[in-house]
Protein backbone atom coordinates (compact mmCIF):
# COMPACT_ATOMS: atom_id res chain seq x y z
CA UNK A 1 0.00 0.00 0.00
CA UNK A 2 1.82 3.33 -1.14
CA UNK A 3 1.44 5.99 2.04
CA UNK A 4 -0.65 8.27 1.22
CA UNK A 5 0.48 12.32 1.92
CA UNK A 6 -1.68 13.37 4.25
CA UNK A 7 0.21 11.37 7.07
CA UNK A 8 3.46 12.99 6.49
CA UNK A 9 3.47 14.82 10.00
CA UNK A 10 2.49 11.37 11.56
CA UNK A 11 4.84 9.49 9.40
CA UNK A 12 7.61 11.80 11.05
CA UNK A 13 7.04 11.88 14.03
CA UNK A 14 7.43 8.19 13.83
CA UNK A 15 10.70 7.81 11.80
CA UNK A 16 12.25 10.64 14.56
CA UNK A 17 11.33 8.26 17.38
CA UNK A 18 12.63 5.00 15.52
CA UNK A 19 15.81 7.28 14.80
CA UNK A 20 15.73 7.96 18.55
CA UNK A 21 15.74 5.12 20.18
CA UNK A 22 18.33 3.49 17.26
CA UNK A 23 20.48 6.41 17.56
CA UNK A 24 20.70 5.25 21.64
CA UNK A 25 20.37 1.62 21.12
CA UNK A 26 23.96 1.88 19.15
CA UNK A 27 25.53 4.54 21.50
CA UNK A 28 25.50 7.17 19.68
CA UNK A 29 24.11 9.42 21.66
CA UNK A 30 26.88 11.33 24.25
CA UNK A 31 26.09 11.17 27.67
CA UNK A 32 25.09 14.70 28.97
CA UNK A 33 28.66 16.77 29.74
CA UNK A 34 28.32 18.53 32.99
CA UNK A 35 27.71 22.17 31.57
CA UNK A 36 31.27 23.92 30.33
CA UNK A 37 31.72 27.56 30.05
CA UNK A 38 33.45 28.49 26.94
CA UNK A 39 36.14 30.42 27.15
CA UNK A 40 34.78 33.01 25.31
CA UNK A 41 31.89 33.11 27.45
CA UNK A 42 33.85 33.53 30.47
CA UNK A 43 36.10 36.66 28.61
CA UNK A 44 32.75 38.01 27.46
CA UNK A 45 31.74 38.31 31.07
CA UNK A 46 34.86 39.61 32.28
CA UNK A 47 34.58 41.99 29.38
CA UNK A 48 30.85 43.17 30.31
CA UNK A 49 32.53 43.59 33.70
CA UNK A 50 34.89 45.99 33.00
CA UNK A 51 33.30 47.76 30.31
CA UNK A 52 30.51 48.65 32.51
CA UNK A 53 32.47 50.18 35.56
CA UNK A 54 34.77 52.05 33.22
CA UNK A 55 31.72 53.63 31.20
CA UNK A 56 29.23 54.06 33.90
CA UNK A 57 31.97 56.08 35.95
CA UNK A 58 32.46 57.95 32.34
CA UNK A 59 28.98 58.98 31.85
CA UNK A 60 28.64 60.56 35.20
CA UNK A 61 31.44 62.22 34.90
CA UNK A 62 30.09 64.08 31.70
CA UNK A 63 27.03 64.51 33.00
CA UNK A 64 28.13 66.31 36.29
CA UNK A 65 30.32 68.32 33.74
CA UNK A 66 27.42 68.95 31.75
CA UNK A 67 25.97 70.75 34.51
CA UNK A 68 29.08 72.23 35.51
CA UNK A 69 29.24 74.09 32.11
CA UNK A 70 24.92 74.86 31.95
CA UNK A 71 24.71 75.90 35.75
CA UNK A 72 28.71 77.36 36.31
CA UNK A 73 29.25 74.83 39.21
CA UNK A 74 32.40 73.88 38.49
CA UNK A 75 34.08 71.51 39.94
CA UNK A 76 30.93 70.25 42.28
CA UNK A 77 28.65 69.11 39.99
CA UNK A 78 31.70 66.74 38.54
CA UNK A 79 33.22 65.79 41.89
CA UNK A 80 29.10 64.85 42.43
CA UNK A 81 28.91 62.97 38.81
CA UNK A 82 32.30 60.92 39.46
CA UNK A 83 31.01 59.60 42.55
CA UNK A 84 27.19 58.48 41.29
CA UNK A 85 28.70 57.32 38.27
CA UNK A 86 31.15 54.90 40.10
CA UNK A 87 27.85 54.19 42.12
CA UNK A 88 26.27 53.49 39.07
CA UNK A 89 28.78 51.33 37.57
CA UNK A 90 29.00 49.31 41.04
CA UNK A 91 25.73 48.46 41.26
CA UNK A 92 25.68 47.35 37.46
CA UNK A 93 28.36 44.74 38.18
CA UNK A 94 26.83 43.51 40.77
CA UNK A 95 23.77 42.91 38.88
CA UNK A 96 25.52 41.13 36.42
CA UNK A 97 27.56 39.26 38.46
CA UNK A 98 24.30 38.08 40.52
CA UNK A 99 22.51 37.52 36.76
CA UNK A 100 20.00 39.91 38.22
CA UNK A 101 19.59 41.44 34.35
CA UNK A 102 20.94 44.94 33.33
CA UNK A 103 17.37 46.34 34.00
CA UNK A 104 17.50 49.74 35.79
CA UNK A 105 15.69 50.23 38.82
CA UNK A 106 15.53 46.25 38.87
CA UNK A 107 12.06 45.92 38.61
CA UNK A 108 11.68 42.79 36.51
CA UNK A 109 14.43 40.85 38.54
CA UNK A 110 13.37 42.01 41.71
CA UNK A 111 9.34 40.94 40.73
CA UNK A 112 10.63 37.72 39.58
CA UNK A 113 12.41 36.58 42.87
CA UNK A 114 10.30 37.31 44.88
CA UNK A 115 7.16 35.61 42.81
CA UNK A 116 10.18 32.79 42.86
CA UNK A 117 9.94 32.76 47.17
CA UNK A 118 6.39 31.92 47.36
CA UNK A 119 4.57 32.87 49.81
CA UNK A 120 6.12 36.31 49.93
CA UNK A 121 7.73 37.35 53.48
CA UNK A 122 5.58 39.89 54.98
CA UNK A 123 8.11 43.13 55.76
CA UNK B 1 55.77 45.39 9.23
CA UNK B 2 51.95 47.10 8.85
CA UNK B 3 51.06 48.32 12.11
CA UNK B 4 48.72 46.23 14.07
CA UNK B 5 45.87 49.15 13.93
CA UNK B 6 46.41 50.03 9.85
CA UNK B 7 43.52 47.42 9.57
CA UNK B 8 41.18 50.15 10.98
CA UNK B 9 41.82 52.98 8.44
CA UNK B 10 39.39 54.05 7.04
CA UNK B 11 39.85 55.05 3.06
CA UNK B 12 37.55 56.93 0.80
CA UNK B 13 36.97 54.64 -2.17
CA UNK B 14 34.54 57.33 -3.76
CA UNK B 15 35.20 60.47 -2.27
CA UNK B 16 31.81 62.38 -1.96
CA UNK B 17 31.94 66.45 -0.49
CA UNK B 18 28.63 68.27 0.11
CA UNK B 19 28.76 71.38 1.16
CA UNK B 20 32.08 71.22 3.23
CA UNK B 21 30.73 67.48 4.88
CA UNK B 22 32.83 64.65 4.09
CA UNK B 23 30.51 61.58 2.97
CA UNK B 24 32.53 59.67 0.83
CA UNK B 25 31.97 55.79 0.37
CA UNK B 26 34.69 54.61 2.44
CA UNK B 27 36.07 50.64 2.65
CA UNK B 28 33.65 50.60 5.83
CA UNK B 29 30.29 50.98 3.68
CA UNK B 30 31.81 49.13 1.17
CA UNK B 31 32.03 46.35 4.04
CA UNK B 32 28.51 47.42 5.11
CA UNK B 33 26.86 47.02 1.75
CA UNK B 34 28.40 43.75 1.19
CA UNK B 35 27.47 42.56 4.68
CA UNK B 36 23.71 43.56 3.97
CA UNK B 37 23.90 41.59 0.73
CA UNK B 38 25.42 38.81 2.16
CA UNK B 39 22.73 38.34 4.92
CA UNK B 40 20.07 38.86 2.12
CA UNK B 41 21.53 36.52 -0.37
CA UNK B 42 21.98 33.63 2.63
CA UNK B 43 18.33 34.59 3.95
CA UNK B 44 16.24 34.47 0.45
CA UNK B 45 18.51 32.30 -1.45
CA UNK B 46 18.67 29.11 1.11
CA UNK B 47 14.72 30.17 2.06
CA UNK B 48 13.72 30.01 -1.46
CA UNK B 49 12.71 26.18 -1.85
CA UNK B 50 10.78 26.27 0.99
CA UNK B 51 10.59 22.31 1.70
CA UNK B 52 9.02 20.49 4.18
CA UNK B 53 11.90 18.71 4.68
CA UNK B 54 15.30 21.05 4.86
CA UNK B 55 18.47 21.25 3.38
CA UNK B 56 21.96 22.10 4.98
CA UNK B 57 20.99 26.15 4.26
CA UNK B 58 17.01 26.36 4.73
CA UNK B 59 17.91 24.66 8.57
CA UNK B 60 20.40 27.05 9.78
CA UNK B 61 18.42 30.05 8.56
CA UNK B 62 15.69 28.22 10.74
CA UNK B 63 17.96 27.76 13.33
CA UNK B 64 18.98 31.44 13.56
CA UNK B 65 15.37 32.69 13.14
CA UNK B 66 14.36 30.61 15.23
CA UNK B 67 17.13 31.33 18.16
CA UNK B 68 16.53 35.20 17.50
CA UNK B 69 12.42 34.81 17.82
CA UNK B 70 12.78 32.55 21.37
CA UNK B 71 15.42 35.35 22.40
CA UNK B 72 13.14 37.83 22.31
CA UNK B 73 10.17 35.87 23.60
CA UNK B 74 12.05 35.00 26.49
CA UNK B 75 14.27 38.60 27.29
CA UNK B 76 11.22 40.63 25.91
CA UNK B 77 7.95 39.04 27.06
CA UNK B 78 4.79 39.75 25.92
CA UNK B 79 3.80 42.26 23.01
CA UNK B 80 7.28 41.69 21.68
CA UNK B 81 6.96 40.39 18.59
CA UNK B 82 6.49 43.45 16.66
CA UNK B 83 9.81 44.36 16.90
CA UNK B 84 11.05 40.95 16.10
CA UNK B 85 11.84 42.60 12.34
CA UNK B 86 14.14 44.98 14.05
CA UNK B 87 15.68 42.78 16.18
CA UNK B 88 16.27 40.59 14.17
CA UNK B 89 17.87 42.73 11.66
CA UNK B 90 20.25 43.99 14.37
CA UNK B 91 21.32 40.24 15.18
CA UNK B 92 21.71 40.03 11.46
CA UNK B 93 23.60 43.21 10.26
CA UNK B 94 26.39 43.03 13.79
CA UNK B 95 26.65 38.65 13.55
CA UNK B 96 27.48 38.96 9.61
CA UNK B 97 29.84 42.51 10.20
CA UNK B 98 31.61 40.36 13.13
CA UNK B 99 32.33 36.83 10.77
CA UNK B 100 33.11 39.21 7.81
CA UNK B 101 35.72 41.22 9.45
CA UNK B 102 37.41 37.53 10.18
CA UNK B 103 38.18 36.82 6.86
CA UNK B 104 41.59 37.28 5.89
CA UNK B 105 42.05 40.97 4.04
CA UNK B 106 38.58 42.19 4.91
CA UNK B 107 37.74 45.70 6.93
CA UNK B 108 35.57 45.06 10.14
CA UNK B 109 33.05 47.61 10.24
CA UNK B 110 31.95 46.89 13.53
CA UNK B 111 34.93 47.78 15.29
CA UNK B 112 34.28 51.25 14.68
CA UNK B 113 32.33 53.18 17.46
CA UNK B 114 30.93 55.19 15.24
CA UNK B 115 28.96 52.30 13.28
CA UNK B 116 28.27 50.34 17.04
CA UNK B 117 27.34 53.34 18.22
CA UNK B 118 25.05 54.30 15.58
CA UNK B 119 22.71 51.30 16.40
CA UNK B 120 23.05 51.50 19.92
CA UNK B 121 21.44 55.46 20.34
CA UNK B 122 19.06 54.08 17.42
CA UNK B 123 18.19 51.08 20.18
CA UNK B 124 18.58 53.83 23.07
CA UNK B 125 16.39 56.39 21.31
CA UNK B 126 13.67 53.46 20.25
CA UNK B 127 13.16 52.31 23.75
CA UNK B 128 12.68 55.57 25.33
CA UNK B 129 10.33 56.54 22.82
CA UNK B 130 8.47 53.41 23.25
CA UNK B 131 8.86 53.42 27.05
CA UNK B 132 7.18 57.14 27.08
CA UNK B 133 4.47 56.23 24.30
CA UNK B 134 3.63 53.11 26.33
CA UNK B 135 3.43 54.38 30.08
CA UNK B 136 3.10 58.46 29.73
CA UNK B 137 5.41 60.07 32.39
CA UNK B 138 5.31 56.24 34.37
CA UNK B 139 7.50 55.35 32.83
CA UNK B 140 10.16 57.76 34.70
CA UNK B 141 9.27 55.12 37.97
CA UNK B 142 11.41 53.04 35.99
CA UNK B 143 14.55 55.62 38.17
CA UNK B 144 13.31 54.26 41.29
CA UNK B 145 13.95 50.47 42.29
CA UNK B 146 10.76 48.30 43.38
CA UNK B 147 10.68 48.52 46.98
CA UNK B 148 13.48 50.96 48.20
CA UNK B 149 12.42 53.46 51.29
CA UNK B 150 11.45 56.70 49.68
CA UNK B 151 14.40 58.51 51.65
CA UNK B 152 17.00 56.92 49.73
CA UNK B 153 15.14 58.30 46.12
CA UNK B 154 17.87 61.51 46.48
CA UNK B 155 20.74 58.94 45.90
CA UNK B 156 19.47 56.27 44.03
CA UNK B 157 17.65 58.19 41.08
CA UNK B 158 20.78 60.18 40.07
CA UNK B 159 22.32 56.47 40.37
CA UNK B 160 19.60 54.98 38.45
CA UNK B 161 19.58 57.53 36.17
CA UNK B 162 23.47 57.65 34.68
CA UNK B 163 23.05 53.60 34.94
CA UNK B 164 20.51 54.48 32.31
CA UNK B 165 22.29 56.89 30.41
CA UNK B 166 25.62 54.56 30.29
CA UNK B 167 23.19 51.74 28.18
CA UNK B 168 24.46 53.13 24.49
CA UNK B 169 27.85 53.88 25.82
CA UNK B 170 28.48 50.19 27.66
CA UNK B 171 26.79 48.48 24.26
CA UNK B 172 29.06 50.42 21.73
CA UNK B 173 32.05 50.42 23.48
CA UNK B 174 31.74 46.67 24.40
CA UNK B 175 31.22 45.73 21.26
CA UNK B 176 33.39 48.10 18.97
CA UNK B 177 36.45 47.15 21.85
CA UNK B 178 35.63 43.31 21.74
CA UNK B 179 36.31 43.21 17.86
CA UNK B 180 39.50 45.71 18.03
CA UNK B 181 40.97 44.10 20.38
CA UNK B 182 40.42 40.67 18.80
CA UNK B 183 41.63 41.56 15.33
CA UNK B 184 44.90 43.18 17.07
CA UNK B 185 45.73 40.56 19.13
CA UNK B 186 45.58 38.53 16.00
CA UNK B 187 47.84 40.86 13.89
CA UNK B 188 50.23 40.91 16.74
CA UNK B 189 50.72 37.05 17.31
CA UNK B 190 50.85 36.92 13.25
CA UNK B 191 53.64 39.01 13.24
CA UNK B 192 55.55 36.46 15.68
CA UNK B 193 55.46 33.75 13.09
CA UNK B 194 58.04 35.57 10.39
CA UNK B 195 60.16 37.04 12.90
CA UNK B 196 60.92 33.92 15.75
CA UNK B 197 62.41 31.57 12.04
CA UNK B 198 62.09 28.32 13.01
CA UNK B 199 60.27 28.71 16.45
CA UNK B 200 57.45 30.33 14.57
CA UNK B 201 55.20 27.63 14.28
CA UNK B 202 54.73 28.34 17.95
CA UNK B 203 52.67 31.24 17.50
CA UNK B 204 51.10 29.91 14.33
CA UNK B 205 49.28 27.03 16.16
CA UNK B 206 48.57 29.97 18.73
CA UNK B 207 46.90 31.69 15.86
CA UNK B 208 44.36 28.93 15.25
CA UNK B 209 43.16 28.95 18.69
CA UNK B 210 43.17 32.86 18.51
CA UNK B 211 41.04 32.29 15.35
CA UNK B 212 38.51 29.88 16.98
CA UNK B 213 38.25 32.00 20.20
CA UNK B 214 37.29 35.18 17.89
CA UNK B 215 34.81 32.98 16.35
CA UNK B 216 33.04 32.25 19.09
CA UNK B 217 33.43 35.91 20.87
CA UNK B 218 32.12 37.12 17.18
CA UNK B 219 28.94 35.18 17.71
CA UNK B 220 29.08 36.11 21.34
CA UNK B 221 29.02 39.53 20.75
CA UNK B 222 26.71 39.77 18.34
CA UNK B 223 24.02 37.49 20.87
CA UNK B 224 24.80 39.72 23.64
CA UNK B 225 24.43 42.95 21.82
CA UNK B 226 21.09 41.92 20.75
CA UNK B 227 19.97 39.99 23.98
CA UNK B 228 20.65 43.17 26.08
CA UNK B 229 18.94 44.88 23.05
CA UNK B 230 15.67 43.00 24.08
CA UNK B 231 15.91 43.48 27.95
CA UNK B 232 15.85 46.87 27.40
CA UNK B 233 12.53 46.42 25.42
CA UNK B 234 11.21 44.53 27.97
CA UNK B 235 11.64 47.37 30.40
CA UNK B 236 10.03 49.82 27.89
CA UNK B 237 7.15 47.41 27.35
CA UNK B 238 6.13 46.05 30.97
CA UNK B 239 7.11 48.43 33.34
CA UNK B 240 7.26 47.14 37.21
Amino acid sequence: MAPSDNDVPQRLKDLSSRVRAARAEAGLDPAPRPARVAMSDRMGLGFRIAIELVVCTVVGAGVGYGIDTWLGSRPFGMVIGLGFGFAAGVMTIYRVVKGLDEAVGLGRASRERDEAQKPPPKD
Amino acid sequence: MASPIEQFAIKPIIPIHVGGVDISFTNSALYMVIGVVVATVFLTGAMSKRALIPGRLQSMVEMIFEFVANMLRDNAGAGSQKYFPFIFTLFMFVLVGNLLGLTPYSFTYTSHIAVTAGLAILVFVGVTVIGFVKHGAGYLRMFFPHGAPVILAPILVPIELVSYLSRPFSLSVRLAANMTVGHIMLKVIASFVISLGLLGFLPFAGIMGVTLLELGIACLQAYIFTVLSCIYLHDALHLH
